[in-house]
């Protein structure tokens, strides 16, 4: 199991065996590390962001980076890999941008999306749609990109107040788009009318948390299962339709 | 790979975070805001203007009131930028040597240009960058939300200040403390222990300081500070008390000279030493007021925008090199606003003497060309507490006419100081 530390200028990202005992940790960036994932296709890849603005990818079985792309202008917030091909992953950054990278193709990005007028915070694969991606920005917005036009978002989402912190597609639907926010608000979106009508629909706005939301994440094993983490202590995890004001927090951190 | 280890943080680390942070919710400031992107939150310089710079005891303002100088500065700056005077939360007034801190002077120089009760007023004594403070203090007034709209100002009437009754009674015990005792040593004598310790030669400063007059005078042939002086009226007493009523609309400083006759100028603080008349600030009379607002209000009002407010930074120095505050300043403003020196397109150095400027400028790099382009206070002359808001107006109507983008103020401070600002022109 892989668990992350945000720890200040060093990647550590431990590996704990089953508990307090990192079994390997990375150094190598040069700020603070905001992201890692694992690559989904591949045992020997994962990403890491990080405020040094940089993009990193890395071999379990190294020490130093396997890669490590300088594109960006600005913080990297968010890693993410393709479902559908292990050599493709993408960043998003302060600067604005989304990116994308090809870790068989030598240079820089293959292709550089100026997303939003403000910072983008999170950014994610569609897994069942492959040109299919989602961003969140300080603009408060999030933003649906077809890769294969990617002049302009297929559909803005408005909702948030404040910056949205965390966009994640559910691994059981290609429609269904959780967010998460500094406005203390996560939602799941109904993405299923985008392509009549340019617009999606908001299917629950969630006000559970008390604090910033900076964590989601979807259940691999369960439909419809979320997990939200915020700054007020809490971390809830609920069925979608739930609510989960009404559910004592999961795990009282 | 290795085991984790305890990580270390520069002692910046924290605020950095938590700055970049804010972005993040209150995406207004820092570099994070993408291009276009103009935030709320910013602080907006909407008018900047001063009074022309009279020689004290001998010039234009000689028998001029300061709150007749500030009232025309502060009336000048309100109506360029549009803004109703009730709208004005607060003015602040730099002013070094006025007995009281001006603080009373100040209240009536307000009413003097018609401002209402309601609207308050403070003074502030940071010596030389006074009026540079009064500038920073509205700014940071305005970035927490306390007031909207304010007025940073600054005046000295140095005709009429008695510079020795400004410090007032000296604790003995200074005496057995260094640094406390060397914040006595006059002004002059600090240039001529800046120009020793840093090997500043004569003929350095006289030609720094002839550049100073030929670049003033240049520039009022082109008129170039017609957009930042408001005229004042003024009242001159002649030897037969005679009043004479005159519209003062140019500053009396800049005059023709050569190296040769700078050269022949005799040391004027120190035997065999390199400071003189010519390579020194002229003693002089002004005001100068810069009206800030908040983006939103800017926004709301349109009001014409000059330019944002983008940091401040102050470091204390040695008192007796005083002069080198520029060169601990300017690099501490420029790491705050993630800036470098080929970033600033022009710098208003205060020219308090030759000695320190041309150390400051030639210790950080700076390209003489972007040095006080318009001549500065060798020429100009250095009104103490008006000096920092006359150096922001000269500033930004500069950028405005050259295109430039970031502008750096800044100057040293008697006792041991270095202040300085950045702007950035608009739109």
């Amino acid at each position: 199991m892989a668990f992350t530390i945000w720890r200040g200028q060093k990647l550590v990202m431990a590996m704990f065996s089953p508990l307090t005992t990192p079994l390997a940790g990375w150094t190598g960036h040069e700020a603070e590390v905001a992201s890692v994932a694992w690559s989904p296709l591949s045992k020997t890849c994962f990403a890491s962001g990080s405020w040094d603005a940089t993009l990193r990818v890395w071999d379990p079985n190294a020490a130093a980076p396997i890669l490590s792309y300088t594109d960006f202008k600005y913080c990297v917030y968010t890693a993410a890999w393709a479902p559908h091909s292990p050599t493709l992953l993408a960043g998003c950054s302060g600067d604005a941008t989304l990116r994308l990278f090809d870790t068989k193709t030598p240079g820089g990005a293959v292709l550089t999306l100026p997303a939003h007028d403000f910072e983008v915070l999170s950014c994610d694969f569609n897994k069942y749609a492959e040109h299919v991606m989602v961003t969140g920005s300080v603009d408060t917005s999030i933003a649906l990109w077809d890769v294969r036009a990617p002049r302009a978002p297929t559909a803005v989402l408005e909702g948030h107040s404040l910056a949205v912190r965390r966009v994640l597609f559910s691994p059981f639907s290609e429609h269904l788009l959780a967010s998460a926010g500094y406005d203390m608000a996560a939602m799941v979106w109904d993405l299923s009318s985008v392509a009549a009508t340019g617009t999606a629909t908001i299917l629950q706005r969630l006000e559970h948390h008390s604090e910033f939301v900076v964590g989601l994440d979807w259940s691999l094993f369960l439909d419809n299962v979320l997990a939200t983490a915020g700054w007020d202590d809490s971390l809830f995890v609920f069925g979608v339709g739930d609510d989960p004001g009404r559910v004592r927090p999961a795990v009282p951190l | 790979m290795s085991a984790p280890s305890s990580t270390t943080h520069t002692p910046s680390a924290p605020r950095k975070r938590t700055a970049r942070l804010l972005a993040q919710v209150a995406p207004a400031g820092g570099r994070g805001r993408a291009a276009g992107g103009d935030g709320d939150d910013d602080v907006v310089v909407l008018a900047a203007v001063r009074t022309p710079i009279g020689r004290a005891r001998k010039g234009s303002f000689r028998d001029t009131h300061p709150t007749t100088l500030l009232q025309a500065a502060v009336t000048g700056a309100v109506e360029a930028a549009g803004v109703p005077r009730a709208d004005v939360g607060d003015v602040v007034v730099g002013n070094v040597l006025a007995p009281g801190g001006f603080a009373t002077q100040a209240r009536m120089a307000l009413f003097l240009a018609d401002f209402p009760v309601e609207v308050p007023v403070v003074t502030t004594n940071r010596q030389c960058s006074s009026g540079l403070q009064a500038v920073a203090s509205v700014a940071a007034a305005i970035a927490t939300g306390v007031i909207d709209v304010g007025i940073g100002a600054g005046v000295e009437s140095m005709s009429s200040a008695d510079m020795m009754a400004s410090l007032g009674p000296v604790n003995d015990a200074v005496h057995d403390v260094p640094n406390a005792a060397a914040c006595l040593t006059p002004m002059g004598i600090t240039s001529e222990n800046v120009a020793a310790k840093y090997g500043v030669s004569r003929e350095t400063q006289d030609a720094f300081a002839l550049l100073s007059h030929q670049r003033a005078l240049a520039a009022q042939d082109q008129g170039l500070f017609d957009d930042e002086i408001v005229p004042v009226t003024a009242v001159v007493v002649d030897e037969n008390d005679d009043e004479t009523q005159v519209i003062v609309r140019s500053d009396d400083g800049p005059r023709p000279s050569t190296l040769a006759k700078l050269a022949k100028l005799r040391p004027a603080f120190k035997k065999g030493g390199s400071t003189t008349a010519g390579n020194s600030s002229q003693v002089s009379d002004g005001a100068a007021a810069v009206v800030l607002a908040s983006r939103a209000y800017a926004k709301t009002h349109g009001s014409p925008v000059l330019g944002r407010f983008v940091a401040f930074a102050v470091a204390g120095v040695p008192p007796a090199i005083m002069g080198i505050g520029p060169a601990v300043a300017i690099p501490a403003v420029l790491a705050k606003a993630g800036l470098s020196i080929d970033d600033i397109d022009i710098f208003e150095i205060n020219e308090a003497f030759a000695s320190q400027a041309t150390y400051c400028v030639d210790v950080l790099g700076i390209p003489t060309e972007k040095v006080n382009p318009l001549g500065g206070a060798i020429a100009l002359g250095h009104p103490l507490g008006c000096t920092g808001a006359r150096q922001v107006a000269t500033l930004l109507h500069h950028l405005a006419r050259t295109g430039g983008r970031y502008g750096v103020v800044s100057m040293c401070i008697g006792g041991g100081q270095g202040a300085a600002a950045i702007f950035e022109r608009e739109p």
